[in-house]
């Protein structure tokens, strides 16, 4: 597990994030309505680290893994890789950076053109990046899908002949074309069987290892995620509501979402416990969001106070942040 | 055909013992798929039997054959599938025999299904209250306004609030756990004595699922509906049934009591998707989960034998050879593996014993 050392700048540092989405209204005059995918959202992950990012559909963990390789441009914040704030940089400046982080897509199907044989989905990126042609080329497209468990003569064929298992293995073959050191996995595993999630999750602990990848681990399977994560953030309508390393995270959540989310996880032998916390009501839309702290409106421990202050991330023990008035702020 | 006294007499809510009579039996269900590229062999010889009041699980992977089963039972097959063999034996009668306008009568009354999408279920240009007001007029003998105060009723039992509100409104005013809620409060309308639930929680967050398991859990109780619930999660399954089914390649794999499945797994398809499982069994954080290798088999070409053969670590040479018969072993449990035969290697042989999945 890798801490951060004195003085040692991590990899990924994340200050303010956000991206408010305009979204269009019935009437013709009416001005557009904002929004918050994202939110105000602080992190950072060390050289080598795994952070798992999870909540629940719509609490902005996706867009803020896309952020980070400008699939969006952030409405506000900072993202500093390796010490450069590259949310600012022009699409030329930045496409050195976007070389050295990439991005692995949940859905196996879309995230592959299928009118490209492999070879070329593969090695797209490095004519992009200019980093080998030729033979050159080909060689290295025979070893990445090597790399992934597909055969060299896999390139010549399209994605339609493969299956979910397979074609998330192209996926990866593809990321790890340009010699990344931070990759973003964005629910990589949740289209995927069982048994063919293992094989995957197994794969990229192996290349983490092999190339000394940094990862962000975004996913809703709660369990996979302490598999695989160093650390856990949980996001919560566009904001990061609790923050620790994984140990702490699942033996002692402290902020209600989080508990509720843990206790909410299907466990195999769970029949008929009642220990179960079960949160009232939907997520709230992220176009109204409820006044002070965003989850008060599902929160068994909600009073006043909770609507009019908004709570901010608090350490409320040695690495472990987490955003409730409980925890003083 | 039942009527709804009968199905309000108080011994329906009896809980599943071994006295609740038998509900549903399929013997030797084969389902195929007539597409242009050759017969798509989607079940090959299924049986299992439930009693009146049983929370029954399928579990399988995406192909395994669990959602076609569920159609074949509902006679909801899509163009080209077909029942090719086999009988499914509702309180004794075969309905495979039933035409469409017997079948109708009896979907939605005392046989209901809900889907995994609720979306696709609901009508979107009638309001929730009105499509529940059909089902109930469809199957009763009810006053329009009888009918209305139980639509209303059902969706205040499902736990949706303020329902005289939600029932005059339409599907997409609903959010996706209220849509489901909503769908299983029509499904419920007629008080069913099966209700089979295909991946009911699979599209929804796992708050909002953990509702929905509860609520399932509460109506079933309340009911005494008996339930088929289908689901790739083997958490899911875990938490509401009582007795599981693992489907694989169209076939039955195994079937045991929830705790013995879970605690002493005897086939090897099911030892191998638990321990697929980050942290089933005592398996220790950081340790590397043991994935299944290869992919399910292609169902085009079924193989010979056992369909799990290729990607078995326990295989033995007859497996490719001739499928294995599903096995009845001690408390009630089946497991289709030749492992089970008296004639397997002693030491590759699966014992009921603690331990057995190391």
């Amino acid at each position: 597990m890798t801490v951060l050392g004195a003085g040692e700048k991590p990899l990924i540092e994340v200050k303010g994030l956000a991206k408010h989405f305009p979204v269009r209204q019935a009437g013709l005059l009416s001005r557009p309505r904002m929004l918050r995918a994202v939110d105000g959202v602080d992190f950072f992950i060390a050289r080598g680290e795994t952070l798992g990012l999870v909540g629940e559909s719509g609490c902005g963990k996706s867009t803020t893994g896309r952020l980070l390789v400008r699939l969006y441009e952030p409405t506000a914040g900072q993202i500093r890789f390796d010490g450069v704030d590259v949310a600012g940089l022009a699409e030329r400046e930045f496409l050195p950076y976007r070389r050295r982080m990439q991005m692995i897509f949940q859905d196996p199907y879309a995230s592959l053109n299928p009118r490209m044989t492999v070879g070329d989905i593969v090695g797209e990126a490095l004519d992009i990046h200019g980093l080998a042609r030729g033979k050159g080329r080909l060689e290295r497209v025979h070893e990445l899908l090597g790399r992934v468990g597909l055969n060299p003569d896999h390139a010549m064929r399209y994605p339609h002949e493969f299956s979910g298992g397979q074609r998330q293995r192209i996926g990866i073959a593809r990321a790890l074309a340009v010699d990344p050191e931070f990759v973003i996995c964005d629910e990589p595993i949740s289209a995927l069987d069982v048994s063919i999630q293992a094989q995957v999750v197994n794969m990229l602990e192996d290349l983490r290892e092999q190339f000394g990848l940094t990862y962000l681990f975004i996913a809703h399977d709660l369990s996979m995620v302490r598999h695989l994560a160093d650390r856990v953030g949980v996001m919560y309508l566009g904001r990061i509501v609790e923050m620790a390393p994984k140990e702490d995270l699942y033996a002692h959540p402290q902020h209600p979402y989080t508990q509720a989310l843990l206790s909410a996880i299907p466990v195999i032998g769970g029949r008929g416990r009642g220990s179960r916390i079960v949160l009232e009501g939907d997520v709230p839309s992220p176009l109204d969001p409820p006044s002070g702290c965003l989850f008060r409106t599902r929160c068994r421990y909600a009073e006043a106070r909770c609507a009019e202050e908004t709570p901010v991330l608090t350490e409320i023990a040695p690495r472990h942040w987490a955003a409730c008035r409980r925890f003083g702020a | 055909m039942t009527t709804s006294q009968e199905l309000l007499a108080p011994s329906r809510g009896a809980p599943s013992g071994t006295e609740a009579p038998e509900l549903l039996r399929l013997e030797g269900l084969s389902t195929s798929f007539f597409t242009h590229v050759g017969e798509v062999k989607a079940l090959r010889g299924i049986d299992f039997a439930l009693r009146e009041g049983e929370a029954f699980g399928i579990v399988g992977e995406s192909g395994s054959g669990k959602s076609v089963t569920a159609l074949s039972i509902m006679g909801l097959l899509p163009h080209p599938g077909r029942v090719t063999e086999g009988k499914v034996l509702f309180r004794g009668e075969n309905l495979l025999g039933w035409n469409e306008r017997k079948m109708r009568c009896l979907r939605g009354d005392d046989l209901a299904m809900i889907f995994q999408d609720p979306m696709t279920s609901l009508n979107p240009v009638f309001t929730v209250g009105d499509q529940i007001v059909e089902v109930l007029r469809l199957h009763r003998k009810i006053s329009k306004k009888e009918a209305w105060e139980r639509a209303v009723d059902g969706l205040r039992l499902v736990g949706i609030p303020s329902p005289e509100k939600r029932a005059r409104q339409y599907p997409h005013q609903f959010s996706g756990g209220m849509r489901q809620r909503a769908m299983i409060a029509m499904s419920l309308a007629c008080e069913p004595s099966l209700l089979i639930a295909d991946e009911p929680t699979t599209a929804l967050d796992v708050t909002i699922q953990a509702q929905m398991l509860d609520l399932m859990n509460a109506m079933r109780s309340r009911i005494g509906t008996a339930v088929i619930l289908i689901t790739h999660d083997l958490g899911v399954v875990s938490e509401v049934c009582s007795r599981i089914l693992v489907m694989y390649g169209g076939q039955v794999m195994e079937e045991a009591s929830a705790e013995d499945l879970f605690d002493e797994p005897l086939h090897p398809y099911t030892m191998g998707l638990l321990r697929a499982l980050p942290g089933y069994g005592g398996k220790k954080r950081g340790q590397r989960l043991v994935p299944i290798p290869g992919s399910p088999p292609d169902l085009l070409r079924p193989p010979r034998g056992c369909p799990f053969v290729e990607r078995c670590p326990r295989a033995l040479r007859i497996c490719r050879e001739r499928p294995p018969r599903l096995y009845g072993l001690p408390r009630g449990r089946r497991s289709a593996c030749w492992l089970h035969d008296d004639g397997a290697p002693e030491a590759l042989r699966l014992g009921l014993r603690k331990g057995a999945i190391g």
